[in-house]
This record gives C-alpha cells, structure tokens and sequence, in this order.
C-alpha cells in the first residue's frame, strides 16, 4: 500500500511539475503553433497611416495625387489620422464681440476633403482634429486672445464643434470617428513660441468636456474624443490614468503617440512599456479592453530623428521597415488594438522658417516636386507596412505563439468569416531562424494558395509596377505546419491571400 | 488493485501532458511541401528594350529588357551620367525587381539640365541581372534617354484660394482674400491684400519686421520656353516698395520691383533677365545663377510699407516675351498721336515728318489763343499715348508701356535758333496715376550732334498725382514744351525718339557700356565730377535708389575744390529713407592695398545745400533748417554691406575722412566684422534728414534740397576714429612769398574728436591785428587739446617757414605748449611732418607760450616726417592740407590738478624768408 500511495505522490508531484510547465512557454522545438488560446485581440482594430492635408500642395509634382491614391489603395490603412488648424478656417473674428465666421471654402479644407472623400468612399475610419489651440504664441501678433485659456475656451469648443457639424453633418463624413483635441497636450513647449504653452492638463480636459457638450447639442454624439494624443511615456503616464479616471464616460479611445529607440524595440522591452501604460490605464478604467481600446496614433522611430529638421533619417533604409514591424508586434503584444504610422507623404508637412518651408521627412515615399527621384520612390517601409496592413485587417483575431526562441517576435490573424489569414515571424537576432508554423483556426482560403513575403534588403521583390510581389506562392494551407528560415534582421510574412 | 492504479495514475499523467502541450498536438497538423530552391548558375546575356537609345520622349518612359537565363531579380539604375554614381544630380537604383520591365513611381525633372550650347543633357539607364552567385550587366553598352519639357508658349497661373498664399509669420501682418468682381476687367479673379498702419507700424521692438511683408505662393513647376513673368497688379495706399519674388531651382531668392503706380490699375511684365539674386538677409546663395527652368515658389514682397495699403494681383503668367513684346513702346511714331494733342499754356505750331519719327514744334513769341497776354514760355504740346487693343493677345493695356528700356534716345535740333543757352528743352510724361515726370536739357549744353541719352533715372517730379514713383508703366501722356524764358521766334523738333537699354545705347549691342563704373585712381581718387559735360552724364556713373521716389543727380559749378570745379549735386528728400548714390569701383590695387600706408579710409568732399525755405500749402514761406545726414556705405565683392553715417552736414565744405576701421556692417548684412579693401566692389553715398520729421511745419517733406559732392577717394589717414575736417578755398600766395593760412576773421578750425579735452574753438575779440579778432583755443593742464584745419595752397606757394602769432591766458601761471603738425596729401595719400626739438632749443620754441602776443617762428627743417624722418622740402610745400596744434601742459601745472586756460591765435603765415632751421619768438 505504502508503494502505491508513492506512485501516487510521484504521479501528483509529476502532474504538479506538468501544470507548472504547460503555464509557461514550452522549450523551443522548430514548431510555433498559433493556437487558439492564445488570442491578443478577439477585434483588431487595424492599422493605419497619419494622411496629412497637405498644408502646401503645389509643392507635389503634377499628377502627384493620383499616386498618393495608388500608394493608399495598395496599402489599405483601417485607420486614418488627419490634422488641421482651425486658423485656416476662422474668419472675421471680433474678439470683443465674440463673433467670428468661417471660411471653408479654401485650399486647406478642399485638401482635407479629398482625404475624408478617400477614407468615407473606402470605409477608413478617420481621426480629424486640430493641432494646435488658434492664435499665435506671440501675444503681440495674436487677434484671437484665446491661447492663455487653451482649448478650456468655451470658444475653443465652439469652432471645434463647427467644423466637425460642417464635415459631419454638412458635407457627410460618417468616416470620422474620433475627434482630436490638439496634438501632443502633454508637450507645452516654452512661452511665447508654443501655442500649448498653458494648455495644462485640466484646461485640456476642460476643452474636451466642453466639446463633448458642444457634440452633443448639434447630435454629434457617436463622435468620440481621443483621450489624450499624448506623446512619450512619461506624458502618458500621467494622463492616461487621469483621463481613466475623470472622463472615462466621456473618451472611449486611450491614444498616444509613441516615438522609441531602436534599443527599446531590439531588446523587446517596447512591448512591457506599452503593456505597462495598458495596466496604469485598465487599473482605473475597467472597460479598457472590451468596450474602449488603446491605440497608438503616432508611430515611429526616435532613433534618426533630427530635432532640428524634423526628419528621419533611416527612412530610406530597409531596417527601418524591420523595426516599425516589429514595432507594430510589440505594441499590439502590449496591449493596443491600433497603430497608426507617422506617416505617409513627406509632401505633407513642412518645417517653416526664414528660409522658408522644408519638408518634414518622415514618409512612406515622397510626393514632393522638388525631392530626388530616388527619395519619391517608395521606400522599403512603405512595402513592409503594405504587407502588415493588408495581413492584419480590422475586425481580426490575432494570435501569439508560445515557445518562442530568442529574439523572434509572431503574430498571427485569422479574418472574422475565417477565409483568410496568415502570420507575420520577425527575427530581431543576427542568425536565421528556421521554424514551422502552424495556425491551430481553421482557415478556408478558397484558392488553396500561400504568399511568403521575405522583407529584408535581399530578399524583397517588386513587380513591374514597383509594388511588392511574394517571393514564393505555393499549394497549402495555414492549418498545415510550414517550414520557415527567417533570414538575420528580417521578418517573413505567410498569407491566404497576395496582399 | 495496484494495476488500476498504474492505469489510472498513467492516464491521469497522460491528460496533464496534453494539457501542458496546447489544445491540439502537434502530430496532427499536415505539412506544406515548399520548394525554396534559388536560381543559380551563370547569368545568360541579355539586353536593353525599351527606351531606345537615345530616345527622346515627353513622357516617363516604360524601362524593358530582355530576360536573362538564371536570372532571379533585375537592379535597374538611372543617372545623370555614365558614372553611375551616387554623387550625380540624379541617381536612382531599384533592386528585387522580378520581371523584365518597371514603371519609376517617382517623377524625373524634364529637361534635366542642358549643355553649354543649350541642349538639354540625356538621362542614362542601365539594368543588372542578379541571382544568389551572380551579377551580370546589360549587354548594352550605355542607353540614354531625353526626357523633354514641354515648351509651352504661356502658363497660366489663376488665384483661385487666398489660403494657397501665405503671409509669412515673420513682418506685418496682412490680410488676403480673393476678389471675385473681376477689378482688372480680364474675367479673373484677384489676390487682395490688405494691411494698416497698427500692423505696418509699430515702433520700436519691430525693426526687423516692420513695414516688412511676404506673401508666398508654393508652386514647384519646370518651366520652359517661356522667358518672363506677366500680371495685372493694383496698390493704392502709403508709400511702399513691391518686389516680385521667386525661389529658383537651388532655392535661390531673386527678384525684382515692380515698378508701382498708386491707384492705378497696372500690367507688369517682366523678364527673368531682370531679376536680381536676392542675398540680404539670405543663407541660401546657391549657384549664383537665376535656374528659372525650375521654380518653387512666386511671391509678393512688400518692403518699407508703413502705412495702409491695398493690392490686388492676378493673371499672373509666364510669358513668351517676344509674344507681349508689341505692348511695348520702341520707337515713337508721332503719325500714330498726332490727331488727339492739345497744348497747355502755349499753342503752338507743329508738324510731325512723313515717317512719323520727327515731332516739331514751333513758337513765334506771340500770343495766342492760350497765351493771350503774355509770353513768358512754359508751354507744352501734349500728346496723347496709348496702345492698341491687340486681338492676339487677349488682356487690355492702360496707356503704353515703356517699360523695355531704361532711357530714352533722340535727337533736339533748333530750328532758326533764337532761344538762348539757359532756355530749357522740357519733356514730360504723365503716368496712369498722375505722376508727371520731367527732364529739361538745357539749350547751351545741348550737344553739337543734338542726339542724347536720357536714362529715365533722369527726370523728376513735376507733379505728385499718384504714388510719386518713377515707373513709367502705363504712361498716358508726352509733353513737349520750352521753359526759362520767353520765347522768341524758333522751333524744336524731337526725332527718333527711342526706348533704349542705356548700356546698350552708351555702348554697342555686342559690348554693352558698363554703368555706375568709377574704377579707382592710382591716387585713389574715385570721383571728382570734373570729367562731366552735362548733367545727364552723371546717370552712367552713378546708380540711383527709388526710395525718396525722384532721386536726381546732376553737375553744377558752385566753387567747390577741384581742377576744374566741378561738383556734383545729389537730391534727397527730408522725412523719406536715404537717397542712395552708389557707384561700382572694381575694389583697391592690390600692391596700394597692401602697401604699408595703402588705402584705409574713404575721403568725401561735402556740403550741405538743403533748402532754407519752404512754401507752405498757403503760398506763405517759411524759413526751415534742414541738414542732410549722410551714410557711406561699401559693399564687398560677396556682398557685405558696411556704413557710416555723419549727421547733419554742415552748409561749408567738409572733408569727411571715413576710416574702414570704424565702418559696421550694415542693418541686415552678414559677413565678418571688417573687410578687406581689395574687396571694395562697390561704394554708396547716401543721404537724408529726418531729424526735422514733420517737426518744424506741417509738410510730409521737402523736396529740392541736396548735397554738393566734389571727390570722393580712397585715403591713407592715421587717425583711428572718423574726421570731419573744414575745408575752405584754395589760399593764395603773395608775389613776396607769404601764405596767410589764417587770420582767424572766421572759424575754419575744428576740435579733434577723440582727445582728452575736445571743446570746439572759436573765434575772440582778441588780438593785435587791425580786425582785433583771433581765434581762441581752450586747453587745459594735464591734457592734450587737439585743433586743426583744412586749406589747399596754390600751386605756386613756397615757404621755408611757418609764423604763429600768438599768447596765452589763464588764471594761473602755468604756461602751456603746443606741437606742431603739418599734415601733407599728395597722390591721395597723407604724410604727417611733426616740429620736433631738442631740450636746448625747447626755450626757443613753442614751449612756454607766453601771456603777451609773441611771434613764434619755425623753420620747415624742423618739420619731420613722423617726427623723425625727413623734413618738408620747398616743393613739398603745396601738398600742405592740414595744420594741427596740439595744446597741453604736462610739465609746468601740478599733476594732481587740471586747470583751464587759453591760447589765442592772431595769425600764421608760411613765410619763404623764414631761415629753415629757424626756431625763435619774437615779441610783437
């Protein structure tokens, strides 16, 4: 008896030893199964691109729109950011009075409506705001006299309400999701140079309980405010907690902007720090997560980035496409369900000083009349965003994969109606990494075909129209196991369908 | 029992293991068989399609090849040479591309750039085979292609949102709207640009900004075959200055004015070639060359606007000006006028040559139907300018535009001549706003050829009815006419008269004159205006700014110092900004530059001649006192701009000895803090007064004051600071061989500034000469006083010796002493010649001046260069130009005191019986 009751203690120490393991990651063994009970988002909400309004057109090249829009139709964002300034649009404005009009038939707002045109006839979901509070930072030059009061102005809250009656209600742009009350409130910038300068974080919640207010009456209530715009994770740290806990009935979109070192992505701790701003938030504001989401409006890398210029310099290399995946994964490991990339067209804004407007250069290509061939074409990151954006759609599951080795980063979507899907294998290490793959969801992609992408300097194809084409399609299945090398530095998608 | 319990101890364990494991082993997913095999192996030839070589084409052409054996991607490269080389104009490589043909998404410069002939230059392209052991390239040897630009006859550039121009942040504020009534009557709408005086205004803390507004429309567009800029342009409002601006290919500023008429609706043209590169202020300085092939950006700039204003600006359009060419007035024929002239105080009898070229006109002395009781003659003919509707061209025109030259050519003969030399021959032009311009020659100056070249710098103002500028846009009226005196019976006929460039006119088409030149003398002189016939001459030599609007040069002989005595005369304006007169000298010799005692300082010969009086709005007079400052400025070959101003000049003649040393860069130049005088490229006289603004009677300004210049040159000095030097007529010598320098009847001597007591001498009733007056000079112990005076001696004065006459007084008994320096210039350099003494004959000199008027005679030997070189030779005495005492007393006063006293001069004399060693006082 004294031996079974010891089989039996061996066993239960045994079975203790195996719960223990399969709660942990399994030892690496060549197989990554994206399996069903590791689902990162039962509704992803999709990817993105900042689409500007392009503050001074006639710098493009003729015949430059047409192909933005080809650019924009091949990369299919979800997800649009599109900022103003309610200066372009304010006229006639009596201060003593307190009256003022508009004037909406200007170049900005036709450049704006061209945008909004392409996301409502698509069914891009738009996040329309304004950059900066009206006036100018110098008060000797200012007419409006509303910088000091910042977006609280209940005057603030009047126009943003006006513009959004006229682009919602008037000119019919449903696609407008959310609303933007200006840009980055956590950076007020010096006194006498920065608009933001005294838009302190209770004038800001002000102003959006004002405009929530001024939504409401003209029955605008479906537009939601983005909760913070906030840039950094310090700025975060402080107003998404406070936002969760003052206006959690007003915001229903957690966003922020997230610029991060190459360092932070490689080393994978890009990830804690978004899952940790997910935490500080959901910690105050239980719906985060079911009813309201996190996402990150403004993407990109600070590492290249010239503060004076406001350019980044990596763009034209392939590795920037490689870390804005791998930042893609990270952050949606993290926590958020949409990531906008900052940004699209370099045309579209500009640094202006005394010698006049410099592009800011942070774009998927360049519209600019005036930029070399070789920085119009489009760069390697606009291919590797192609190719994510059109991988994970919104409405999506999103799976991870357990037993992982080091450094290799997955992510895995299957489409609602389960037809389509595929996995993005990004390898951050400096040896290929060959693996199989497997997704546990049944997939009936119709056609029976696979599409692997290879992005890396190397590897990566275009067609004779200059988009990316698969380097391999061939008879499968995602549900069956498919063998992968992943080179050094580089990610693999495998898709259902050419993207 | 122990079975089952192992069975269920295993099943248990079995159950756990699969939980561990995930929902669904491993074992049951199939696989896909994927073939990752690369293509290797020897790249096969292959070549190039499409485009061609040499293939020219208007659109962006489709790149094709053909396919290579083992080949797994193509690399397409494009370039601007055959180098291939990242460093070109243009270098574009695609990699990864999977088939034997590609579309570029981005868009290559047409026309990229041309050779010296003006053909454009070819694109190269070429493509690579590549697989994972191989590269290969096109068998090809090299293809290239010719992207051309469309030459387009006109590009049409409507206003269509205010918001697509931009008022730049830094300057005034302005408002810009689109007008949508069709102002120019052309079925276009108008940019509208407003601005008032709170924002163009105000004050100090806005210098830099102020008066001061961009207005910037970003269009980047290739341009070809067109060669100059038209719009329709209207301002009404305070004075300003309107530049139209474009940012060229390398982002090069360059503009050029737009010649404003107030309240007038205007057509500009103008061509590229009349653009200029805008440097001040600027950090982009490219190339250097206007790349109009390619431009960025157009704008309006408005520049000293303080004021209100009001512009509209539309249709704009480059232009093929060849086509617009006709709009212009080239040559007047009078045929074309003749039916619509009328008179103005005078009626007189004309005719006009079969060809159209001659215009005469024709006066008895009689009076007439306009002139009826008298016949003082300042009469006109006025003839009517227009131009024709031209159905070609689809934009209407107000009045003729002379805008295709810069000065006007013709022909004045008298016909049975009976006017005298000082009548004038008059033309005036009356512009679309009213402004009326004239130009008077007069009758005695008249060359023997009667043909001149009037630049239209030339004429002033005769009436403000508009803005008061000079831009002879839309000019509706030519005048004809005869004043300064009555007439007598003659006539005057006006032939060919032309709208001319004047450097071609001065010289010939192939050699164009090269104006505002005055290349430096080997004795540094610049100008002395002695060359000049006619005051129209000074035109060619000077360059004359716009900002007091009728800005006038001209030659007078009014006694100024100089061989022949010529001076010239330039006209400001009080209360408006400097009149600038800038001339282009070609910088120093070098071997006088860096001579030891080359050139530091620039010398200008001035005097105030600003009008004492004006006639107020009631006809009434009203004397005024109006002094015209004066700023230099030097601008070096890269474009820095250097200054020094001197107020108030006085209403004598001065020398003003200008240091380089003590010049600043200008308001809104960039450059080092000195320069370098083999860099000189260009010197600037300016003046004006506002001093008196609005201060001493109720007039805006005052207009026909000027400055009389007589040299200016470039100088040796050793004085570090900046010199106003009183200069006087020449001074004669007697048949004995005495040069009174001075006898103090009035004050020609200045303080030193600088010094340590700088109290201005003066002239006392004090002395022992019939007129009892002497010049009395302050002092005091324990400093030094420093007086000095500026003189030309005849070129027959001689001397061996120097006489002062003089005593001190005080209220001690300290006596002071005095050195002697005698300053020489000859071949535009200075040499200083100090008296100097041993310790023996210090008690003969000019030490211990004593309090009873005493002679103090110095012979020239004494008088060494520097102190210690060699001494004023009899030859050398001419050259004199300066005299200076320097007053002090170091050695009697007590040192911990200061204490004041005088020294009166009665008289010196250069004396040519004074022995040359001589060094003595006699009592008087």
């Amino acid at each position: 008896m004294k031996k079974i009751i010891a089989i039996v203690l061996l066993l239960t120490v045994i079975m203790a030893f195996a719960t223990a393991c399969s709660q942990k990651d399994a030892e690496y063994t060549g197989e990554v199964i994206f399996s069903n009970d590791r689902v990162v988002s039962l509704s992803f909400d999709g990817l993105g691109v900042e689409w500007g309004t392009y503050e001074d057109t006639n710098k493009t090249v003729k015949g430059s729109w047409d192909r933005v829009l080809t650019a924009v139709d091949r990369l299919r964002p979800a997800l649009v950011r599109c900022m103003t300034n309610l200066d372009w649009f304010v006229v006639n404005f009596d201060a003593e009075n307190e009256t003022w009009g508009y004037n909406f038939n200007n170049k900005q707002m036709v450049n704006a409506c061209d945008v909004l045109d392409y996301c409502q006839e698509n069914g891009v979901k738009v996040a329309f705001g304004v950059w900066n509070v009206i006036g100018n930072a110098d008060a000797k030059k200012d007419i409006y006299g509303m910088i000091p009061n910042a977006s609280a102005d209940p005057r603030w809250a009047k126009m943003c309400a006006d513009l959004m009656e006229y682009l919602v209600k008037v000119k019919g742009y449903t696609c407008i999701s959310w609303f933007v009350n200006t840009n980055e409130p956590n950076i007020t910038g010096n006194e006498g140079s920065s608009k933001n300068y005294y838009n302190t974080y209770e004038k800001w919640e002000e102003g959006v309980r004002n405009i929530r207010k001024e939504f409401d009456a003209i029955g605008l209530k479906s537009l939601d405010i983005i909760g913070g715009d906030t840039t950094g994770v310090a700025g975060c740290e402080v107003y998404l907690p406070k936002i969760a806990s003052k206006l959690s009935n007003v915001v229903h979109n957690y966003g922020i902007h997230m610029y991060v070192t190459q360092m932070a992505i490689e080393k994978g701790t890009f990830k804690e720090t978004i899952r940790s701003l997910y935490n500080i938030t959901k910690k105050k504001d239980s719906d985060l997560g079911k009813t309201k989401q996190m996402y990150i409006w403004e993407s990109g890398l600070l590492t290249g980035k010239n503060d004076t210029t406001d350019c980044q310099a990596l763009i034209r290399n392939y590795e920037y496409g490689y870390f804005m995946a791998d930042y893609t994964i990270q952050s949606i490991l993290g926590g958020v369900n949409g990531v906008v990339y900052w940004d699209l067209d370099d045309a579209m804004h500009f640094m202006y000083g005394a010698t006049g407007a410099t592009a800011k250069e942070w774009g998927m290509f360049s519209t600019l009349a005036s930029a070399s061939p070789a920085m119009q074409e489009y760069r390697p990151w606009y291919h590797s965003s192609v190719l994510l954006t059109n991988l994970f759609r919104p409405g999506n599951v999103l799976y991870d994969a357990g037993g992982l080795p080091q450094g290799m980063r997955v992510l895995a979507t299957v489409s609602e109606d389960r037809t389509k899907g595929g996995y993005c294998v990004l390898n951050s290490t400096t040896r290929p990494i060959t693996g199989e793959f497997v997704l546990e969801e049944e997939v009936k992609n119709a056609d029976g075909k696979l599409y692997i992408y290879i992005y890396n300097e190397a590897n990566l194809k275009l067609g004779a129209d200059g988009f990316v084409v698969p380097n391999y399609t061939v008879d499968g299945s995602l549900n069956n196991k498919t063998s992968i090398t992943v080179p050094a530095k580089s990610f693999v998608v495998v898709s259902s369908e050419r993207l | 029992m122990k079975k089952v319990l192992i069975v269920i101890s295993v099943l248990i364990l079995a159950l756990f293991v699969l939980a561990a494991c995930g929902t669904k082993g491993s074992a049951s997913f199939g696989s896909n068989h994927i073939d990752y095999s690369v293509v290797d192996g020897v790249i096969g030839d292959f070549s190039a399609s499409l485009p061609i070589s040499e293939y020219e084409t208007y659109v962006m052409p489709k790149f094709s090849w053909t396919e290579a054996a083992n080949a797994e991607t193509y690399e397409l490269e494009i370039a601007s040479s055959a180098e291939f080389s990242e460093e070109d104009t243009v270098y574009l490589l695609k990699t990864g591309i999977t088939t034997t043909e590609y579309t570029l998404g981005a868009t290559l410069k047409k026309s990229l750039k041309k050779d010296e002939e003006g053909n454009d230059l070819p694109y190269y392209w070429r493509v690579y085979a590549v697989n994972k052991d191989y590269r290969k390239l096109f068998t090809n040897e090299v293809m290239t292609f010719y992207y051309k630009a469309d030459v387009k006859d006109e590009i049409e550039m409507d206003v269509i949102y205010a918001d697509e121009w931009k008022v730049h942040e830094v300057g005034s504020q302005a408002e810009v709207s689109v007008d949508r009534s069709d102002f120019f009557d052309t079925g276009k709408d108008s940019l509208a640009l407003s601005f008032v005086s709170e924002e163009t205004n105000q004050g100090e803390g806005f210098e830099e900004s102020d008066g001061w507004i961009v207005l910037t429309h970003s269009e980047e567009m290739e341009v070809s075959g067109v060669d100059a800029f038209y719009f329709n342009f209207y301002y009404a409002g305070e004075d300003a200055e309107v530049y139209f601006r474009v940012v060229d290919e390398d982002n090069e500023y360059w503009h050029a004015p737009i010649k404003l008429a107030n309240n007038a609706k205007q057509t500009i043209i103008i061509r590229f070639d009349e653009f200029t590169l805008r440097t001040k202020g600027m950090l982009n300085v490219a190339n250097q060359v206007f790349d109009y092939n390619y431009l960025k950006s157009f704008e309006l700039v408005f520049e000293h606007s303080f004021g209100d204003g009001l512009a509209l600006f539309s249709d704009l359009r480059l232009i093929n000006y060849e086509k617009y060419e006709k709009l212009f007035i080239k040559s007047f024929d009078f045929n074309k006028y003749k039916e619509g002239i009328g008179f103005e105080n005078y009626v007189f009898d004309t005719s006009v040559s079969q060809d159209g070229s001659a215009f005469t006109y024709g006066f008895s002395g009689v009076p007439n139907e306009k002139n009826a009781t008298k016949i003082q003659g300042y009469g006109y003919v006025k003839i009517p300018l227009y131009t024709e509707d031209d159905p070609e061209l689809d934009f209407k025109v107000n009045g003729a535009l002379l805008g295709a030259g810069d000065a006007f050519s013709l022909k004045i003969t008298l016909n049975d001549n009976h006017l005298s030399g000082d009548h004038l021959i008059s033309i005036r032009l009356i512009e679309e706003d009213t402004d009326r311009w004239i130009y008077q020659q007069r009758v005695g100056s008249i060359p023997a050829s009667g043909e001149l070249i009037v630049p239209f710098s030339a004429f002033t103002m005769s009436y403000f009815g508009g803005d008061g500028f000079r831009q002879f846009y839309g000019v509706k009226e030519l005048q004809l006419g005869v004043d300064g005196g009555v007439y007598t019976t003659s006539s005057v006929t006006i032939s060919d008269l032309k709208v001319v460039s004047l450097a071609t006119a001065l010289g010939t088409e192939e050699e164009p004159y090269v104006l505002y030149q005055n290349p430096v003398g080997d004795d540094g002189l610049i100008e002395n205006f002695d060359s000049y016939k006619n005051s129209v001459d000074t035109y060619y030599k000077w360059q004359i700014s716009t900002t007091n609007k009728d800005e006038a040069m001209g030659i007078d002989e009014m006694g100024g110092i100089g061989v022949k005595n010529t001076v010239g005369k330039f006209y400001y304006k009080t209360n408006m900004g400097e009149a600038v007169y800038t001339t282009y000298v070609g910088g120093i010799n070098k071997d006088l530059a860096e001579d030891e005692k080359g050139y530091n300082a620039i010398e200008i010969l001035v005097k105030d001649c600003s009008v004492t009086e004006v006639e107020m709005d009631n006809g009434s007079k009203q004397k005024v006192s109006v002094n015209a400052d004066m700023t230099v400025y030097i601008t070096t070959d890269t474009g820095t701009e250097y200054c020094f101003t001197a107020l108030s000049i006085p209403k004598k003649w001065y020398y003003y000895r200008i240091p380089f040393s003590v010049m600043e860069l200008a308001a809104g130049s960039r450059g080092l803090a000195s320069f370098d005088p083999q860099h000189i490229a260009s010197i600037g006289i300016a003046f004006s007064d506002v001093v008196n603004q609005f201060t001493q009677f109720d007039k805006n300004f005052v207009t026909g004051s000027y400055v009389a210049v007589d040299t200016v040159r470039f100088i040796y000095t050793t004085s570090e600071g900046a010199t106003r030097l009183l200069a006087e007529e020449q001074i004669a010598t007697s048949a004995s061989g005495l040069t009174v320098i001075d006898t103090f009847d009035t004050l020609k001597w200045a303080a030193k500034s600088g010094q340590e007591a700088y109290v201005d001498p003066s002239v006392a009733d004090v002395g022992v000469a019939a007129d009892g007056k002497s010049g009395a000079f302050p002092y005091k112990t324990r400093m030094s006083s420093s007086y000095y005076t500026i003189f030309s001696l005849s070129e027959n004065a001689a001397a061996t010796g120097i006489r002062l006459r003089m005593k001190s007084e005080a209220e001690h008994d300290y006596l002071p002493s005095a050195d002697i320096v005698l300053y020489l210039q000859k071949d535009g350099k200075e040499y200083r010649y100090q008296a100097k003494f041993t310790a023996d004959e210090k008690t003969a000199s000019i030490f211990d001046i004593g309090k009873e008027w005493t002679d103090y005679t110095i012979g020239l030997d004494q008088f060494k260069l520097d102190g210690e070189g060699k001494a004023i030779t009899v030859e050398l005495v001419p050259y004199i130009r300066q005299l200076s005492i320097v007053l002090k007393d170091y050695k009697n006063a007590p040192s911990d005191t200061y204490l004041s006293g005088t020294v009166y001069i009665d008289e010196i004399v250069l004396d040519k019986s004074i022995a040359r060693d001589a060094n003595q006082r006699a009592s008087v």
